[in-house]
């Protein structure tokens, strides 16, 4: 025996091994901590700091004091603070590498605590990562568009210079085409005139009748060949007069559309004027919605925050796999190799938290919750995430209940639900609304609500019931103020309780707030005659305006039109030319002169 | 390198036993082939120090074979991942998987198992292997080796002097 076995090699295994088990003992706690904090510290992008540890063997656990996570976005204040964490493992199966945690408890919680020192992170690497991380949380520019156009109505009357300086008019592209109409026809019946027999072309065609006329015929021939030259010239007069009718009947008609054309343009100035009363006044329909502009950018906010912090919690109720069967062809990193899964009799997932208990300190008191099956395999554990936060009788809150289930046990089926009921929150001093056009604060109020929310294939449906009673609102007066905005404060200052409802829906990076309250209807009423008053004054300024700006285009429309009636003159006068020679041609063949002498 | 050539030849050159020259080669064959922290590798470890194995040839060995582990590890993946893909052995593997003990060893990865199957089936060949070259080195080559003229010139050289230094330092391990 003693030739095979060495004696001595049992005392150093088991000296190595007491060593082992000495550096478990002092330095685990130490290298655990580091461990979490590192950790931690990668995955939020800032500080996580623990102020002890204790790990214990008997029953496998851990105690954590003062765990601080930073918050990334703002590095003197943590995210959450948690006095303290302990929980118990159990020991087998963390030895298959499944951290299962029966129960934990988490004691102290508060949010938005003060830090001592900066929670920022040094250096490049870790700076990059921290940006990486924060970039990730940033909302999405979808998302920001509906807090975006929420944006409260002026109540003032708009300057109308301002106005037209933006806007096109319509009656403007009227007359201008028309100006350009009348500038090109002009220069068309000026060269038409040229065209048009004239009254050298008439005192010819006299000329000639006088020389009939006094010329003595002997014989029959010169008798007939003047007969024939009379006839030939009346021929010649009447063909000129009826090409100065045709010409006079046609410019009359081109002046007639034209001059209609002015009409319609002026009926156009109309129009303008009322499209751009009704673009630029507040209408009542405007007022309709000004509670989902005052109410709507905070629900928004709300909305958003929501998202986001549900995107953060995602990861710890559902994992995204990498498939996992087909391992052929994958180049694994070096002495690393690939896990293959096979099928467990009692399957559990790797992380589970069976009941985490929570004392979340708020300021208005104590809230207690209780979170259950946490684990990002609901597939494989066959139970959804459930949770309940309760508090009553706090300071300025008589409860809240918080309470919903996040069932991700089928991953294409995924549901998530979430209600809150709050009773008697008294809300003082909020801002809701730091528009220069409305500024409003809520002084107090004691308000009831009740949320329902469900996520479901991606798309988010929620309702907002609230009640706000005991209500006194704050609106800044200024002696600038218009009248709407002074019926607006006068009707704020007898509301005592109002209800807002809101409906959320669409999916978590574009959704659309459906919100109404019958604050519109007071507001409505107030305002009403206010707003026709200065709908009023408005069209008056842009009549005003309007008329100005198109009196010099009209002007000169006019002006053409005049210049195309000289030409008409111009034309009657010789259309007179040529019907008194075919008059004084008609007095030579009937009355006296040349006759026939048959 | 002179060094190690020269420790080498001096774990041959020793009076001690073949079997636990190779026997130490072998388990250091399975601790430098596979993954360092293995649940095996305890027992290694533990084999090491209890059975009266040549020291000098295990650190030796585990040298080597760490150096040999490094070129070899896509066979090892390779081997693991057949084994552990093949319908014939999935009801095994299910069965070890269900067992904590055998959950902690990480069967399941390719290059723990398929490193630790190659070290285990070549265990006995190159036990009996090494255990002939050896005592055939013992027998013949040490005895004409020494006869030779080159030994001879050998023996004043810088490698040789290495050699008896170590041989003087340390006895048989």
């Amino acid at each position: 025996m003693k030739k095979f076995i060495r004696w001595q090699g049992l005392t150093a295994f088991v000296i190595v091994a007491a060593v082992f088990g000495g550096f478990w003992f002092f330095l685990a706690d130490g290298i655990v901590k580091r461990l979490i904090e590192k950790y931690g510290t990668n995955a939020i992008g800032a500080k996580v700091e623990l102020g002890a540890l204790d790990l214990t063997l008997f029953p496998a656990g851990l105690d954590l004091e003062q765990l601080q996570v930073t918050n990334p976005d703002s590095t003197m204040i943590n995210a959450f603070e948690v006095n303290h964490v302990s929980f118990t493992l159990e020991p087998l199966n963390f030895l298959r590498r499944k951290v299962i945690i029966n129960e934990m408890t988490l004691d102290g919680i508060r949010f938005g605590t003060q830090r001592q020192t900066s929670g920022a992170i040094k250096g490049k690497k870790k700076l990059k990562k921290a940006k990486k991380v924060r970039e990730k949380d940033k909302i999405p520019t979808a998302v920001k568009s509906p807090c975006g156009i929420m944006s409260l109505p002026s109540f003032k009357i708009p300057d109308v210079k301002k106005i037209l300086h933006t806007e096109q008019l319509q009656s403007m592209g009227i007359i201008n085409s028309l100006q350009k109409d009348i500038q090109e026809k002009k220069t068309k019946w000026e060269a038409s005139l040229k065209n048009l027999p004239d009254e050298k072309q008439f005192e010819d065609y006299r000329d000639r009748i006088n020389k009939l006329k006094s010329g003595k015929k002997k014989g029959i021939s010169s008798i007939l060949g003047s007969a024939s030259e009379l006839s030939t010239l009346k021929k010649n007069i009447m063909r000129d007069i009826n090409k100065i009718k045709n010409a006079h009947s046609n410019l009359k008609d081109e002046v007639a559309s034209l001059k209609s054309r002015i009409g319609e343009a002026k009926e156009a100035q109309l129009h303008d004027v009322m499209r751009l009363k009704q673009k630029y006044t507040l209408s009542p329909r405007g007022l309709k919605h000004l509670s989902k502009s005052i109410f709507g950018s905070r629900l928004c906010e709300i909305v958003q925050k929501a998202g986001i912090w549900y995107e953060k919690l995602k990861p710890v109720i559902e994992k995204s796999y990498k498939k996992e069967k087909d391992h052929e062809g994958i180049k694994p990193p070096r002495s690393k190799g690939v896990n293959v899964r096979f099928k467990e009799y009692k399957p559990l997932p790797d992380f589970l938290i069976r009941k985490a208990k929570a004392r979340v300190n708020l300021n208005a008191g104590e809230i207690t919750g209780l979170i259950q099956d946490i684990t990002p395999d609901q597939g494989i554990l066959g139970l959804p995430l459930k949770f309940r936060f309760k508090g009553d009788k706090l300071k300025g809150l008589e409860s809240i209940d918080l309470h919903g289930i996040l069932n991700h046990v089928l991953k294409a089926q995924s549901k998530d639900t979430a209600t809150l009921t709050v009773k008697g929150y008294e809300i003082k001093n909020i801002t809701l609304s730091g528009a220069d056009a409305f500024p409003l604060a809520l002084n107090h109020a004691l308000a009831d609500l009740e949320i329902d929310a469900t996520l479901k294939d991606e798309k988010i449906k929620s309702n907002l019931i609230s009640e706000f009673h005991s209500v006194s609102f704050h609106a800044w007066p200024s002696e600038k103020a218009s009248t709407i905005k002074t019926a607006l404060m006068s009707s704020l200052s007898s509301i005592s309780r109002f209800t807002v409802n809101a409906k959320v829906s669409g999916t978590l990076s574009n959704y659309n707030i459906d919100l109404t309250s019958d604050l519109d209807r007071a507001f409505m009423k107030s305002a009403n005659r206010a707003v026709e008053k200065q709908a009023l004054t408005l069209e008056k300024n842009l009549k005003m305006a309007v008329t100005a700006k198109m009196d010099d285009p009209f002007r000169k429309a006019d002006s053409g039109i005049g210049g195309l009636d000289l030409v008409g003159k111009e034309i009657s006068k010789r259309l007179n030319l040529g019907n008194g020679l075919l008059g004084n041609l008609k007095g030579t063949t009937s009355k006296g002169g040349l006759k026939l002498p048959f | 390198m002179l060094r190690l050539i020269a420790k080498l030849l001096k774990v041959l050159n020793s009076e001690s036993d073949p079997g636990q020259i190779t026997l130490a080669f072998c388990l250091a064959m399975i601790l430098g082939i596979t993954p360092f922290y293995s649940l095996h590798n305890i027992l290694v470890l533990f084999l090491v120090l209890i059975l009266r194995v040549s020291l000098s040839a295990f650190i030796l060995g585990w040298a080597f074979f760490s150096g040999l582990a490094y070129l070899l590890d896509p066979l090892f993946h390779g081997i693991g991942l057949y084994l552990l893909n093949s319908n014939a052995l999935n009801g095994l593997w299910t069965s070890l998987y269900n067992i904590t003990l055998f959950r902690m060893e990480k069967f399941y990865n390719s290059i723990v198992i398929g490193s630790l199957f190659f070290s285990i089936i070549l265990f006995l060949p190159v036990y009996f292997l090494f255990n002939m070259g050896i005592r055939r080195y013992r027998d013949h080559v040490l005895t004409w080796v020494e006869k030779t003229h080159v030994m001879k010139v050998l023996k004043t050289s810088k490698l040789y002097r290495v050699y008896q230094g170590i041989s003087t330092l340390g006895g048989t391990s």
